[in-house]
């Protein structure tokens, strides 16, 4: 069943992959399907993946490392990355293309725009019901929404997400209707101003589905002016009303291991974001999980800290079997002396395996979906590998992050360096220092004279030292 | 025909040369004529320090092939034949100095033109260090990089990040910067660790300071101990290579490292070009594949430089390429390249890529200033390399390539503004830039050299690189290259 609902993206539901199983059976909620760009070119299958980016490019990989040795098809990338000045002094509002152009993206893969990245920075202040507040390089500001319709116009990404009002805390009795009210009447301006006809995923909030039900009931009649959905909770794609599943989700609610891949992929998510590449890449780590994965007699670990000295001398490939760059002309070894030095292309050649690793781990899950053996596979997956990444041991090329323990990551996501991350008042240094003293840091305090003792000046009348002058 | 010799001058000190204590001092130096034929100075000069005789033979590695001379500078052009492919002189080398060029695959070295690139000896040996290298079997296994690697020690980095170096007769004495034990660095352990790098050029290890000293007495010995340090380094290169004959390495087995590395001198002498044709002599008579001169780029006066560099390359043999250590600014380079230098290497493109300043031939462009935030056009128009290159067009034919170098990305200025100094991309596409700029212009240089008509080419770069003023053109510049025959302000 092919659902065209605008000229601009095209979405194949079960459409991949042979002898397509109905909804149900052994797969569940689990769905494969083919998400297409019509006129780009640009398809690919999903459950996939969106590539996270930082003001326009995908961290550590520059344009041809992407093009050329990742399968990366579809990249996020926020507004808030790119409007430090005020509106009109934008350059991108400025440039005479696309955003597409302006950052130079290859071809090959599709461009999806909302306003805040993901997961974004906690904000000062609150949104309004005409702005949100967005964290830019150069501090916190509101972006009018009535600038992110312009945007969306002007610079032409592949998808455009609706601004969603997502509070930082949980929204208490009042706030909830008020965040779903905002949601509402923003995507309903944004499909009035769509002018350039680009296609728009709706968000859907991170409330219960009865809390949202006159928004989603609101998506169910305008269906035919969106393109998909962006899920800020997972889980609720089990939920949502029938006559919706037709369009491809987007999950925006971060999956932190791949178990929770797996786990959101089971209840029929198409796309989605992972955090956990760019984190792992910063850890030093190079994933080597495969789906469904052996089980053995231990639990394999996810991911090898390639910071381990034990790697020093081997010359094998990053993962065993994986069939990408770094790995067909690299080896761990390198990738170790690299990252001793602090070397930027550690992180390089780790970004290129890790997402190839990731991009392979969908294919077997579309494999195994389209088999009708998802559910088993999954179950196969969990006694194969542990439940978490290893610990991180060495440096990440801003700071030294303790533990991405996934239990911690609420009280650490925000420590890294870098204006993306907030810091909080009184917080510690994060590095070590680089260079002290060439004696080391103890100081020769200057002698302080030795100051009189407190005496009362009875006293010292009495001891015969001076007089009580009376002038 | 023979140049014209200005009277001693003071310069007006200007950042670049600026040099305070000496600035009366090297304008009285005596200016030595450049002879064309080393092979009569060699022999007739009474000043012989080592007889010909004791010197050891040495084979050599490379093969010099010269291709064309210009006809009226010093300028020469050729193919020089290493281990691991040959390159085109004159050439840059970029400095890969921990294994890697800060930032960039391999593949996007070899893709902007790279074939021959510089490691540190010093920091290989700290990390991965003797033991890692000798199991993996080499840097180029380490990093693999296919081409073609020089490596040594450069003391000036050395003397520069070490507490307390300190240097006697049997080597270099610090303490290491990790723990702190007292290390010593002998030649000796120097050429073994590059035996061990497995590089195609090596370097002696030379006893180098600071040019602008004024102590002429341990100017006098630094020289000496290089020629002396010189020695000892051709005796551990001249060791047998357990390596050779065996398949991998090809050879007969019993033939020494110098069968597949080539040892490069270093001549020293500081600004006295009395020394330094003292060193030429004394270094040449052993006979090494290559000439490198060394303790320059120090900061000294331009003008000092140009003397040494133009002393040094009258009296170097001429079938053998010479490697002028630390220079890499454009201006620099194409002077050099006037004065009869064929090889350069220098960390200034990447690093100050890194700061966000792009070279173009319109001059350097720093792109982290707001007037290029809305600058829609490429960071240099007339440079081929894929950042500037439009989106997708097709890389142009490169010599020798193992791989298939990247189509075009369509970088902007202003998209490079938006990157630079937040995102570590905008520093690889700003070195991927840099690196192959000054390839490119190495590249423009030896066809010029090949056309004769390099002086033509030097007054196109100095007018493009000033923007059209010859007002700004700086003035060692002028002279320098006046006196190898070439007016630029024609």
């Amino acid at each position: 069943m092919a659902v065209a609902t605008r000229p601009g993206i095209v979405f194949d539901l079960q459409a991949a992959g042979a002898g397509g199983v109905a909804g149900g059976g052994s797969s569940g909620g689990a769905r494969v399907g083919r998400l297409a760009a019509a006129g780009g070119g640009v398809s690919f299958d999903t459950p996939s993946f969106v590539a996270q980016t930082s003001r326009g490019a995908v961290p550590h990989l520059s344009g041809d490392n992407l093009r050329d040795h990742t399968d990366v098809r579809v990249v996020y990338v926020a507004l808030e990355d790119f409007v430090e000045k005020s509106h009109p002094n934008v350059p991108v509002y400025n440039y005479p293309s696309t955003l597409r152009n302006f950052i130079s993206h290859p071809p090959n893969s599709l461009l999806v725009l909302a306003p805040r990245r993901s997961p974004p920075v906690t904000t000062a202040t609150p949104n309004t019901d005409a702005s949100i507040a967005i964290l830019t390089s150069v501090g916190f500001r509101a972006l009018k929404v009535e600038d992110y319709f312009n945007a969306v116009s002007n610079l032409r990404p592949d998808i455009a997400i609706s601004p969603p009002d997502i509070p930082h805390q949980e929204p208490g009795k009042i706030r909830r209707p008020k965040m779903v009210f905002r949601t509402e009447l923003w995507l309903g301006e944004l499909i009035n101003r769509n002018t350039s006809n680009t296609p728009i995923f709706a968000p859907v909030l991170p409330l219960d589905i009865e809390q949202q039900s006159y928004y989603l009931n609101y998506l169910k009649e305008h269906i035919s002016s969106l393109s998909g959905l962006a899920l800020y909770d997972a889980r609720l794609a089990v939920d949502l009303p029938h006559d919706l599943e037709g369009l491809p989700r987007l999950s925006l609610d971060e999956a932190l291991t791949p178990h929770k891949v797996l786990q959101q992929v089971s209840w029929g998510v198409d796309v989605l974001n992972l955090s956990f590449l760019t984190q792992m890449t910063d850890a030093g780590i190079s994933l080597i999980f495969q789906f469904p994965g052996e089980v053995g007699g231990k639990k394999e670990a996810l991911g090898a800290d390639l910071w381990n000295k034990e790697y020093g001398a081997s010359l094998e490939p990053l993962a065993v079997g994986c069939k990408c760059y770094s790995c067909r002309k690299h080896h761990r070894a390198y990738v170790q002396h690299l990252l001793t030095a602090k070397e930027m292309t550690a992180w390089v050649l780790l970004q290129i395996h890790n997402a190839k690793i990731v991009s392979d781990f969908f294919t077997t899950i579309r494999e195994s979906i389209a088999r009708g053996t998802f559910e088993e596979d999954c179950k196969i997956f969990a006694e194969a590998y542990a439940k978490e990444f290893p610990e991180k041991t060495g440096h990440g090329p801003r700071c030294r992050l303790p533990s991405l323990n996934p239990r911690n990551a609420p009280l650490i996501r925000n420590r890294l360096r870098g204006y993306q991350f907030k810091s909080e008042g009184g917080a510690v240094k994060k590095n070590v220092k680089a260079f002290n003293k060439l004696g080391g840091d103890k100081k020769e305090a200057l002698e302080e004279p030795e100051t009189p003792p407190d005496i009362d000046t009875e006293e010292l009348v009495q001891g015969g030292l001076a007089e009580i002058s009376s002038g | 025909a023979t140049h014209q010799f200005p009277a001693p001058f003071t310069t007006p000190p200007t950042i670049s040369n600026y040099s305070s204590k000496h600035r009366t001092i090297t304008s009285r130096l005596p200016i030595i004529p450049a002879a064309r034929d080393p092979a009569a100075n060699l022999e007739h000069s009474g000043m012989l320090k080592t007889p010909m005789a004791t010197i050891k033979s040495m084979p050599s590695a490379l093969q010099y092939e010269l291709i064309a001379r210009c006809s009226t500078t010093k300028a020469r052009a050729s193919i020089l034949r290493l281990p691991h492919g040959p390159v085109e002189t004159p050439l840059f080398m970029p400095v890969a100095t921990q294994g890697t060029l800060k930032g960039l695959t391999p593949e996007q070295l070899e893709s902007v033109g790279c074939r021959l690139c510089l490691n540190n000896t010093y920091h290989l040996g700290l990390r991965p260090g003797k033991a890692v290298l000798d199991k993996i079997g080499g840097a180029h296994r380490l990093q693999s990089w296919s081409h073609n690697i020089l490596t040594g020690e450069f003391l000036f980095q050395m003397v520069s990040l070490l507490q307390l170096a300190t240097i006697a007769e049997r080597g270099v004495e610090f303490l290491s910067p990790h723990d702190g034990t007292p290390m010593l660095l002998t030649p000796e352990h120097s050429i073994s660790l590059q035996h061990s790098i497995g590089s195609d050029i090596i370097m002696q290890l030379d006893d180098v300071i600071v040019t602008t000293s004024p102590d002429k007495r341990r100017m006098r010995e630094a020289m000496d101990r290089s020629i002396r340090w010189l020695d000892r380094c051709v005796e551990e290169h001249l060791k047998a290579d357990p390596r050779a004959g065996t398949e991998e390495f090809g050879g007969f087995e019993g033939d020494s490292y110098a069968k597949r590395q080539n040892l490069f001198c270093i001549i020293q002498g500081g600004l006295d070009l009395e020394m330094r044709k003292e060193c030429c002599e004394e270094m040449a008579k052993r006979g090494t594949p290559g000439i490198a001169i060394g303790g320059l780029s120090g900061g000294e006066a331009k003008e000092e430089y140009c003397k040494v560099v133009d002393t040094c390359t009258s009296l170097l043999p001429d079938g053998k390429p010479r490697y002028v250590m630390g220079v890499g600014y454009p201006e620099d380079l194409v002077v050099s390249i006037a004065l009869g230098a064929d090889m350069f290497d220098c960390v200034w493109g990447t690093r100050t890529a890194r700061f966000g300043n792009a070279v173009t031939s319109s001059g350097v462009l720093n792109l982290r200033s707001a007037l290029y935030a809305g600058d829609f056009t490429a960071v240099d128009a007339e440079c081929q390399c894929p950042v500037c290159r439009p989106l997708d067009s097709p890389a142009p034919p490169l010599l020798n390539p193992t791989i298939g170098p990247p189509s075009g990305l369509g970088i902007t200025k202003a998209y490079i503004h938006h990157l630079v100094a937040k995102e570590t991309v905008g520093a690889h596409l700003l070195t991927m830039h840099n690196v192959a700029f000054l390839l490119s212009l190495m590249n423009k240089a030896r066809i010029a050299i090949v056309e004769d008509r390099y002086p033509a080419f030097l007054r196109e770069f100095f007018f493009k690189w000033h923007g059209g003023d010859k007002g700004k053109y700086p003035t060692w510049a002028v002279d320098a290259l006046r006196r190898v025959g070439v007016d630029l302000l024609e």
